[in-house]
């Protein structure tokens, strides 16, 4: 079975129906209230109740809030909601817009990632627009963005979540832990060069550590490689409609392997340090499990096409999409639930309940174009209408919208692209094997001998497995973009070597874009009326996992793994406690967004706030 | 005289990082190498960022408090994204750092706070400069340009305006550059040139013919390259949007022209 939740069902030829049962309002959405009273009461029950406020989260891609109440006796998070704050309005600004211009301003919406977002617009109107681009404008693009993944991945492990467990930052918060990595040999030493745990933990240091200053300069060499195919980054210069602009050579794939030979090197140490961190970790604290677990929902699009089966038609799309390098797919309690895209996009709905938007009414879309049942709420029906209001946790609070598949909450990112490709066993390439229950990732010499990497589908989805399988993502990345720089020297040996196919912008069509980001899912659904943008909807991976509650009262995922976050900090006093798990947790998503986390430890402090606050709980 | 140490406020308004990210690129030197003093001329910086600083929460918000109080001397204030005007948004906000009785604080009252006490002010990426995509036609927020919130009259307390560096991004050692020269002008060894635009002069002197438009675009990467003379433009074969311009995106759309079947 495809979809619980949802009413709908397949028939004997395998088409998406309405299921016999659902009458009068099918997609209909019961709208409880939430408790109302909770925080106040909880912050009021004991001084040992605290609510946090950090504000802002540093070190994650935009502007993020985070809201939890912690209870420091019993180390549990009793509440927590993530805020998105900033709204720049794009999708209002894209409406009546020509098509195209879709490429170059969604490409804006994230300077962090604007390469994906530039490909999955042109992946959008080459559906609209029924044109396919040849294959080398294929092979260079899927280059180009495995080298931009390479590039935020580093960003990401490095600068933004890597000083969670530098030294610094282990001595002011588990300074137990610390004094133990002195003692502790690094299993991989002969590979990373780092002979104890604590050598990795100053790695780590901001500005300063080794690996910090490695890392920046890997990212560099990473986004030459990205500009080398898409023209520059961020925000590349060269994707179009059917094609590619950038001037393909010889040279520029020669040019592609030199740096390709660095990062090779480069993949082995990042995941064989991070393997021997984490494992510290669980070994010296097992509880180290229970950090920012989650339900084990798990959504991707997958990315990187076979420059053969992509033809950008929705009809074809679960084809093509299941020969893609990071197989597309959902999983529901760590089962796989289906690899096809055009039920991946079936089951997305948006809710806005508690979001700075107005509800829209209209439905131009009741079926998709296979005649599939569209939720109302789907992307294709949504409407962005703005509405800025007061903050207040039982009815508004964020900018950030509630994205569901078949109505549960979803992660994506490098872990969902491992797992989904793992699980589908589909992959066809020469290095990375899908085992069903892992990958084996087969790294070639380089200045370093050969290595095998074996990521397994861990137990349990929580924060350090995000962050192990990020490490290794580096690798897949890694191994992705070797393989489509010999499918370049391939093609453009035989003569292939045609980037660009003509296209005309139509009067009306619909089309969706189905790409993922380094921090996971993105599509971008475009409708075309009277050959303008009528509608641009942009659904990003932070959009799905900094979401806040849905009409029934469930958490978004950021929100469910800080809420299961036992607090493992070592603390004396109340004014000492830094929130070190929660923001590892909050972190180990990789958000990408403009939010907002408060924190404060003093008990009288906070029953204050909790009275006063317009935000508040009354 | 170059001071010991100085401070860089970076505030994040209606933008993408994308800045952020270009100087984070940059390589001649490379930003780490700027912050820890290792130009000549520039003395240590610490740069409180949300995208990088250490320091979260509480921590953060009280060193925006004391270089709003004047105690980071000297500041400079650098503002990546559009000014949003939040008296659009009503009861709600578009941007918030912070929080006071309970409301998010705008980035435009941090701008109020910090503007008066910085010795300069940069505007980095169109969006700071000129508004960019979120000040577009149709837009639900007022995005504006940091010059435009300030006003033309504005000038800081080394008696600049503020100091322009469009480019969607721009280039990131063009940031780089622009400090580096800050400092040179602080100790009078060098003064910083701006143009017309209140841009660098060395750094938008080149211009050349928009082929769309039929309008002057000033911009270095088609002489500098994207990342260390890798990649660019139209110079790699792709397209020039005149990212650097004033009225970017509304007057060059279309920002792609299809082309003519072969």
């Amino acid at each position: 079975m495809c979809f619980k939740n949802l009413p709908i069902e397949f028939d004997a030829h395998g088409r998406p129906v309405l299921r016999p049962d659902a009458s009068g309002d099918p997609f209909g959405v019961p709208r409880p209230a939430l408790d109302p009273a909770a925080a106040a009461q909880k912050i009021a029950s004991g001084a040992h109740i605290k609510e946090l406020m950090l504000d802002p989260v540093t070190r994650v891609a935009g502007a993020l809030a985070f809201h939890t109440v912690v209870d420091l006796q019993s180390r549990r998070v009793l509440e927590a909601h993530t805020e998105a704050r900033v709204f720049r309005g794009y999708e209002v600004i894209l409406k009546g817009r020509t098509p195209t211009d879709a490429i170059d301003i969604s490409s804006r919406a994230c300077g962090v990632c604007g390469g994906v977002h530039a490909t999955c617009a042109a992946m959008a109107l080459e559906m609209a627009f029924g044109v396919v681009p040849p294959p080398l404008a294929l092979i260079a693009r899927n280059l180009g963005e495995a080298a931009e993944l390479l590039y935020d991945h580093s960003l990401h492990l490095f600068l933004l979540a890597g000083p969670d467990y530098s030294a610094l930052a282990v001595s002011a918060t588990t300074p137990s832990l610390g004094a133990r990595a002195q003692q502790t040999p690094a299993p991989h030493a002969h590979i990373h060069g780092l002979p104890r745990i604590a050598a990795i933990m100053e790695g780590l240091n901001p500005l300063r550590g080794a690996l910090y200053t490695e890392a920046l300069d890997i990212t560099r060499v990473a986004r030459e490689v990205a500009s080398l195919m898409l023209g520059k980054y961020p925000h590349p210069s060269t994707i179009i409609p059917g094609g590619l602009l950038t001037t393909l050579s010889a040279g520029s794939f020669n040019q592609v392997l030199g740096r390709i030979v660095r990062l090779l090197d480069y993949a082995k140490k990042v995941a064989l340090l991070w393997e021997d961190l984490i494992e510290f970790f669980y070994a010296e604290l097992p509880a180290y499990a229970a950090v920012g677990e989650r339900s084990r929902h798990l959504i991707g699009t997958g990315m990187w096409d076979d420059a053969e089966a992509y033809d950008g038609s929705f009809a074809t799309c679960d084809a093509w999409g299941e020969r893609r390098q990071a197989t597309p797919g959902v999983i529901v309690d760590g089962q796989l639930r289906t690899t096809r895209l055009s039920a991946l996009n079936l089951g997305m709905e948006e809710f806005v309940d508690h979001s700075f938007y107005e509800q829209w009414h209209a439905q131009p879309f009741p079926s998709d174009p296979l005649g599939g049942p569209l939720s109302p709420y789907h992307p294709w029906n949504k409407q962005t209408i703005p509405h800025p209001t007061q903050k207040n946790w039982k009815e508004r609070y964020t900018w950030a919208t509630a994205p569901r598949w078949d109505r549960l909450t979803m992660e994506s990112g490098p872990i969902s692209r491992h797992w989904i490709t793992a699980a589908a066993a589909k992959l066809n390439n020469p290095f990375i094997v899908a085992t069903g229950d892992g990958l084996q990732i087969e790294l070639p010499k380089g200045t370093m001998p050969a290595l095998t990497l074996h990521w397994q589908i861990p137990e349990r989805l929580n924060t350090l497995e995000r962050v192990r399988a990020r490490a290794y993502h580096v690798a897949y990345c890694c191994m992705v973009a070797y393989t489509y720089l010999l499918q370049g020297f391939e093609y453009l040996r035989l003569g292939k070597d045609r980037t660009t196919t003509p296209y005309q912008i139509p009067d009306s069509g619909i089309g969706v874009g189905f790409w993922e980001a380094g921090r996971g899912i993105l599509t971008h659904h475009a409708v075309v009326e009277g050959g303008r943008l009528a509608n641009y909807q942009i659904l990003t991976p932070s959009s799905w996992m900094a979401s806040p509650r849905d009409p029934w009262g469930l958490p978004g995922p950021y929100e469910e793994a800080v809420l299961n976050t036992p607090i493992l900090e070592e603390f004396s006093r109340p004014d000492d406690f830094k929130g070190i798990d929660i923001l590892r947790t909050i972190r180990s998503f990789d958000p990408c967004m403009p939010c907002t986390v408060h924190m404060h430890a003093d008990g009288q402090v906070i029953v204050r706030d909790a009275t006063t606050c317009a935000c508040g709980v009354d | 005289m170059t001071p010991e140490r100085a401070t860089i406020v970076w505030l994040s308004g209606g933008g993408c990082d994308g800045c952020t990210m270009a100087v984070l690129g940059a390589s001649t030197p490379g930003l780490e190498q700027l912050l820890l003093g290792a130009v000549p001329g520039v003395p240590p910086l610490e740069l409180i960022h949300t995208a990088l600083s250490y320091e979260g929460g509480a921590a953060y918000l009280a060193r925006l408090e004391q270089a709003a109080a004047g105690r980071l001397a000297p500041l400079i204030l650098v503002l990546e994204g559009s000014v949003l005007d939040e008296s659009r948004a009503g009861d709600g906000f578009f941007t918030g750092l912070g929080d006071s009785g309970g409301r998010p604080i705008t980035i435009s009252t941090w701008l109020d706070r910090l503007a008066p006490q910085a010795a300069a002010v940069i505007a980095i990426g169109t969006c700071a400069t000129w508004g960019g995509i979120p000040a577009a036609a149709g837009n639900p927020t007022g995005a504006m340009g940091l010059g435009d919130y300030l006003g033309a009259q504005f000038r800081s307390q080394l008696g600049l305006p503020v100091i322009n560096l469009p480019g969607c991004a721009p280039h990131g050692d063009n940031f780089i550059e622009a400090v580096t020269y800050l400092f040179l002008h602080i100790a009078e060894t060098v003064p910083l040139e701006l143009d017309a635009y209140n841009r660098p002069r060395w750094l938008y002197g080149q211009g050349f013919r928009h082929a769309q438009s039929a309008l002057d675009v000033q911009c270095n990467v088609p002489t500098r390259g994207w990342m260390r003379r890798v990649g660019g433009c139209a110079t790699v074969g792709g397209r020039c949007i005149a990212c650097t311009m004033p009225d970017f995106p509304d007057r060059f759309s279309p920002l792609i022209v299809p082309q003519s079947e072969e």
